[in-house]
């Protein structure tokens, strides 16, 4: 592997097979829509105070029941992979991490400082203990030997006056080193904790500006919570790290080295022994981390089947109380949850007893330090006394805290490192290709051909850079050609077959068929949703590929199947098609899709703030806003696929006026549920497994009364 | 197979559930629940033996010499002191083995309640607690519960536990010295408190600021093809920016207090241990020059400052306790929710006695209303008698309430004001499943779960034979999509059927409803993604032998659907418009015919 910058060509190129691995769209052919996940995910609702306190499980993966073999074949390799939850590299996400929070190179440094100097006085303030405690002891146990050796024999006793002023003056020095170090603790956490809100900003702002830029086929072959949790827990683990780990290690690092060489010096015999006793815990913490971490697999698979079956039975809540089957359903419960429980209780209590182990052996260990410390003391070996073993016994317990939480840092870092390649997998999925140069003008015609303005008589145009630096410009007029188009979303399995349209500006042309036929994949192309590989397509004569995608679609207005409501008022959702609309247009638009009425009837009317999932409104109130928002936009080019899908019969008539007002004078492609729509077509194209087999005007079609026929009069299943 | 025990209502009753309720969900575990802080308890005491024990050893060692030194003693105490190191083993792997039990115990009682009483709920609790939101309590809300059981069991009971047996011993060393406790946990609870009571109202910002933050997020993410479409990911770019930095912004100053916590608690274990040296130096000494003898040793004095930094520490454990049952308690009070709903409708006045015996309907002067609240009745007034073996059909425009009219037939609502009679009998008169036995429901959402198809269609009847399983799904036109199946009737449908088409789930629902042999038989729009064909055909099984005595209620959307029926009943904003056959209501409808002439228009135009 290459140990180079993160960002080499072959790391891009690997990780590029991996995201196209699992880019198999969900339904074998129109993968269009996203499924909808009906799993609830747990790190969307977490909060952030109780992230920072609860270990993250993955939950609510789909039941694996929902899985066709092969599905669950893959889904077992996946989770295999994931329940690892290891870097895959973690060398080169580590490397890549740290240019992230070098930025605060400054910061940190600072940070460093403080947390070595805080420890360093910390260490020094259980030094200044010993001369203490070596009064004390000077006093309790007399001599003169002791006494002076300490300062106290004044006048050929012990002077207590004295001996006070002397443990005053050690108090002193250790009260303004705790007074310091206090300082700088709260210096270097009010550093630290806004270099992990920046970093934790950053990267969310750095994921979702990335996101915005991938194309269509990422955002259907991952679902919304997977993305999210990008945002969420793996962001987490990352400020975590950031937070809670550098300083520790760095403490831990600081004390535990000092500790060792202060233990070193006051006796190395003991601090030998306690150290192999230190290696002993580290095996037993290995030991038990590869028996548990089966067992915890299991247990989130347990976990997993038991929150299946709660999604899959509130779900359905309304069939079991219909069918009478509460009884069942309990009882199908009780078992899985039994099982999750049983399975559980074995994971956690060997779990659970990793701590008593762990301190049982520290303790041991200390009891060790005890024995063979003050064996020292009563045989004067290694010319250990009293005040001395005290102060070493004060360093014995810190030494194995510092081991305990460099080991503890260490499973931080891991899963941090793990989240932090799953941000930059994100990050290194490439952009969408957007290489054409052809962009949207606004001319009016002059002496010497077309001239760019901002006049209001100006009008839409292609301009076209030529190789020699001229500039060409067409009139936006919408005719659209699709010429011999083959494609496939996934290799081998062409979902659209040499399909060729023609599409002239101003006309109206319908795709009908039954699912999977490949009617929305037509709009996915047309836009560069997706690339097409084979054949072309083409706008007023210009290929699309050699047209800036923001421009191409700027071109076009979309009544898309997904509603795509955001969580926000309804005024600002219609104006989602136009930002630089009035209010009286939004009105206007909203008139012509006939949501006016309704939206009137809302107690905040047009203000009226809609949920993200715009639950607030019913699915045929949904497309009416939908409607509403590609009039507003009022493009030449207007895309309807199942526009009206949600909306119900009577309803539907009494847009239709309104949906030729906005039919007027564009070129229109439509994609219907209910034939009813499609009756005015200018041309009708019946699809069938990616390929036209029928063409003409509903009359001509309705005369050869084949497939369309069909469909029109409701013989096939249309789905 | 009663669906509400009595005992259980009675339970229910109570408005609010407080945290005590949840007691009985330790059921089966109270036992190991109590051990398990008793095992936690006894490590404590062991853990502050061995400072004891210690300070004991440091008082020998230092007699070292004298000829008060007896080194039988000492080895005594360090025998002893290693002899509670594996004592501490062993009530460590206890207390694991408790809490493990009694918390995984806690939690499946938890979850499996709170799942039986989700069962239990009527349609109009589901309806006003939502499914989904339904679902985050079962799973996310009862995991968090857990852990705060888990964790209250150990270090709710630890914490004080070592408060107190530290302080006793403190006490016990010198009383003089305890003083400084007294000044020491007042300013600490204090102090902790205030930056709490200041820190809560903007961790609240911060939640609100964070729940702002995922929806807009999910937003564009559940959107992103509308954000394409527009051009809108610059607009997006600055939407997020804005909600990013509030939370940067909020989290920053919410947690600016909270960080402090450490640091405070660590200063002031420092000047207290400062403190307790001068004054326990000064009594040593003094002491020794009055010669005063059993005064305070120095070993005590180290042993002394090591219960300072537990008493202090023990309480911050206690406090983090406090804020992690403040974290916890949305969710506990999300869960509690549930449990003091009181199922709306219930079946406990039910004769289990009573069966359906014909398939009349009756509604009398019935109006209907979601919620209480509702200004406008959903369903006004109606008068209705649908004979026994009568074939009719409903339609309407969409929200003109004819999926409600069909709902109060099988009580999955109950009327607001008014009656309604199936086989003569109020429908309150009968257990549920003796009604819904009799009256089977086919609604519109196509509602299957994992398992085989054999084993879905038999939900309408569990003791159908696989002859009448087979012969539900022949009527039901499923049986030839069910053998093209591999597996055929063991096809394993998956997560909520969805490896079958809509088509074809909807058959497996009307299946499922027919091998129940209802005495009413309602099809709520439950053919709408069949062909015509297919759905001329289940129209014609209706109209069988089979079918005779059944009262079948078919809703559509399609005239098609419904134009054959013995009567079409038209219902308009809450209404019945019309009553009578296609015939005459394609003649005196207004609303039937413009809905037949809308549908017809293509096909009469050739």
């Amino acid at each position: 592997m290459s140990e180079k910058t993160p960002l080499t060509p072959e790391n891009n190129a690997a990780l590029t097979e991996e995201t196209a691995a699992a880019a198999v769209p969900e339904t074998a052919e129109e993968p269009a829509i996203p499924a909808e996940e009906t799993t609830v995910s747990a790190e969307e609702t977490t909060t952030p105070a109780d992230a920072e306190k609860k270990p993250r499980r993955k939950r609510g993966k789909k039941a694996d029941a929902d899985l066709t073999p092969e599905e669950k074949e893959k889904k077992e390799k996946e989770k295999e992979k994931k329940k690892k939850d290891k870097p895959k590299d973690a060398k080169k996400a580590a490397k890549r991490l740290i240019g992230y929070i070098a930025d605060h190179k400054r910061g940190l440094i600072v940070v460093a400082l403080c947390v070595i100097l805080t420890s360093v006085i910390g260490a020094v303030g259980a030094l200044i203990m010993k001369p203490v405690y070596a009064i004390l002891e000077a006093v309790v146990n007399g001599g003169e030997a002791k006494a002076s050796a300490v300062g106290i024999w004044v006048d050929g006793k012990i002077n207590g006056d004295v001996a006070m002023q002397e443990i005053l003056k050690y108090l002193l020095v250790m009260a303004i080193a705790y007074i310091v170090s206090t300082a700088l603790s709260l210096l270097y956490t009010r550093i630290m904790l806004k270099i992990t809100v920046t970093t934790v900003a950053q990267l969310r702002r750095e994921l979702f500006n990335h996101l915005q830029g991938l194309p269509i086929g990422y955002f259907d072959s991952h679902k919304v919570g997977e993305i999210m949790s990008r945002f969420t827990s793996d962001v987490n683990r990352v400020s975590d790290l950031v937070s809670d780990s550098f300083p520790t290690i760095i403490s831990a690092v600081v004390q535990g080295g000092m500790t060792l060489v202060i233990m070193l010096i006051y006796s190395w015999q003991i601090t030998l022994i306690m150290t192999g006793a230190l290696v002993l815990i580290v095996l037993v913490i290995i030991a038990i981390t590869s028996i548990c971490s089966p067992l915890f697999k299991k247990q989130q698979k347990a976990m997993g089947e038991c929150n299946g079956y709660i999604e899959e039975y509130i779900m359905g809540i309304k069939a079991v109380k219909i069918f009478c089957y509460e009884d069942r359903s309990k009882a199908q419960f009780r078992e899985l949850n039994e099982a999750y429980r049983r399975i559980g209780v074995k994971a956690n209590i060997i779990g659970g007893f990793m701590g008593p182990i762990i301190s049982m052996i520290a303790r041991v260990n200390y009891a060790i330090a005890v024995s063979i410390g003050a064996l020292f003391v009563v045989n004067g070996t290694g010319g250990m006394d009293v005040a001395r073993l005290v102060t070493f016994l004060s360093y014995a317990s810190g030494y194995g805290g510092s081991i305990a939480s460099i080991a503890g840092c260490y499973s931080a870092l891991i899963s941090a490192l793990a989240g932090a390649e799953r941000i930059f997998e994100v990050l290194d999925t490439p952009f969408e290709p957007d290489e054409g140069n052809v962009r949207l003008a606004k001319v009016v015609s002059g002496i010497m051909g077309y001239e760019e303005s901002d006049d209001d008589t100006a009008v839409a145009a292609w301009k076209i850079p030529a190789a020699d630096g001229s500039v060409r410009y067409t009139p936006v007029e919408g005719n659209i050609q699709v010429k011999d188009v083959t494609f496939a979303y996934v290799e081998g399995k062409n979902v659209i077959k040499h399909l060729t349209v023609d599409v002239p500006s101003g006309k109206k042309v319908a795709f009908v068929g039954s699912t999977g036929a490949g009617k929305t994949t037509i709009t996915n192309l047309i836009n560069r949703f997706y690339e097409i590989e084979n054949g072309e397509i083409t706008i007023d004569g210009i290929n699309i590929k050699d047209i800036k995608k923001d421009d191409l679609r700027h071109s076009m207005a979309f009544v898309l199947q997904d509603v795509g409501l955001f969580a926000d008022t309804i005024k600002e959702n219609i104006r989602y098609g136009r930002l630089d609309a009035t209010d009286d247009e939004i009105v206007a638009a909203a008139k012509v899709a006939n949501a006016h009425a309704f939206i009137e009837k809302l107690p905040d009317g047009y203000d009226t703030q809609l949920r993200s999932d715009g639950v607030n409104l019913s699915a045929g109130q949904a497309q009416l806003l939908n409607i509403a928002r590609a009039a507003l936009a009022d493009r030449p080019v207007l895309v309807l696929d199942e526009a009206t899908s949600s909306v119900d019969t009577r309803t539907e008539r009494l847009i239709e006026h309104g949906m030729d007002q906005l039919m007027a004078g564009k070129t229109v492609l439509v994609i219907a549920h209910r034939l009813s729509t499609v009756r005015n077509s200018d041309d009708i194209l019946v699809l069938e497994n990616g390929e036209v087999i029928e063409e003409g005007s509903h009359q001509a079609l309705i005369d050869l009364g084949q497939k369309y026929y069909q469909l029109y009069t409701g013989m096939f299943e249309m789905t | 197979m009663a669906k509400v025990k009595p005992e259980k209502t009675k339970k229910e009753k109570k408005p609010k559930m407080r945290l005590g309720t949840y007691w009985s969900f330790v059921k089966g575990y109270r036992i190991l629940t109590v051990l398990t802080p008793f095992m936690v308890f006894l490590d404590v005491i062991i853990e502050l033996q061995l400072p004891k024990i210690m300070g004991q050893v440091v008082d020998l060692v230092m007699k070292a010499g004298s000829e008060t030194f007896d080194h039988a003693v000492l080895n005594r105490k360090l025998f002893e002191m290693l002899g509670l190191c594996l004592v501490t083993l062993v009530v460590g792997y206890f207390s694991a083995r408790f809490s493990a039990i009694a918390s995984m115990g806690f939690g499946a009682n938890l979850r499996s309640a709170l799942f039986n009483k989700i069962q239990d709920l009527s349609f109009e609790n589901i309806d006003r607690l939502k499914i989904g939101s339904l679902i985050t309590r079962m799973i996310s809300d009862t995991s968090r519960i857990q852990s705060l059981f888990s964790t209250f069991i150990v270090t709710f009971i630890k914490g004080p536990f070592i408060l107190i047996l530290a302080f006793k011993r403190a006490l016990e060393i010198s009383t003089e010295l305890s003083k400084i406790f007294y000044f020491a946990i007042p300013g600490i609870l204090i102090t902790l408190t205030a930056l709490g009571l200041m820190a809560i109202p903007m961790f609240k910002i911060m939640l609100e600021k964070t729940d702002n933050f995922n929806s807009t997020l999910r937003s564009n993410l559940r959107g992103i093809r509308v954000v394409k479409a527009f051009v809108r990911e610059d607009f997006e770019k600055e939407k997020f920016e804005k909600v990013n930095t509030d939370v940067m912004k909020t989290n920053m100053r919410a947690q600016s207090l909270v960080i402090y916590i450490t640091p405070f608690i660590v200063f002031i274990v420092y000047a207290c241990m400062i403190l307790t040296l001068l004054n326990g130096s000064r009594t040593i000494i003094a002491d020794q020059l009055a010669q005063k003898a059993g005064g305070l040793t120095v070993g005590q004095l180290t042993t002394f400052t090591t219960y300072i930094s537990q008493v202090l520490t023990s309480l911050m454990t206690v406090l983090m306790v406090f804020v992690s049952m403040t974290v916890a308690r949305a969710s506990i009070s999300r869960v509690s929710e549930v449990f003091a709903e009181e199922p709306t409708i219930t079946d406990k006045d039910g004769d289990p006695a009573l069966h359906v015996e014909t398939g009349k309907i009756e509604f009398r002067n019935v109006s209907f209303k979601y919620s209480e609240d509702a200004a406008k009745n959903i369903l006004e007034d109606v008068n209705l008698t649908i004979e026994s073996g009568e074939m009719v059909g409903i339609i309407g425009a969409t929200g003109s309430a004819k999926s409600t009219l069909v709902n109060l037939i099988p009580r999955l609502y109950d009327a607001t004001t008014g009656e309604v009679f199936v086989s003569g009998r109020n429908v309150k008169d009968y257990t549920f499943q003796n009604l819904r036995d009799g009256v089977s429901v086919v609604l519109q959402q196509n509602l299957l779960f994992s398992g085989t198809i054999a084993e879905n269609i038999r939900w309408g009847n569990p003791d159908a034979t696989d002859e009448e399983v087979i012969e539900a799904a022949k009527a039901a036109q499923a049986h030839d999509f069910i053998m093209e199946k591999e597996n055929g009737y063991d096809t394993e449908l998956g997560h909520g059927g969805n490896t079958v088409s809509g088509g074809q789930k909807q058959r497996l629902c009307i299946a499922r409803a027919f091998v129940k042999k209802p005495k009413v038989l309602i099809l709520d729009d439950s053919t709408s993604a069949v062909d015509t064909a297919t759905d001329a055909k289940i129209r014609s099984i209706l109209r069988t032998d089979a079918f005779r005595d059944t009262t079948k209620i078919v809703i559509a959307q399609r005239i098609t659907s419904i134009m054959d029926a013995d009567r079409i009943i038209v219902i308009d904003d809450g209404r019945i418009n019309g009553i009578g056959t296609h015939e005459s209501l394609v003649r005196d409808n207004e609303i039937y015919k413009e809905i037949f002439v809308s549908q017809q228009e293509g096909v009469l135009a050739q």
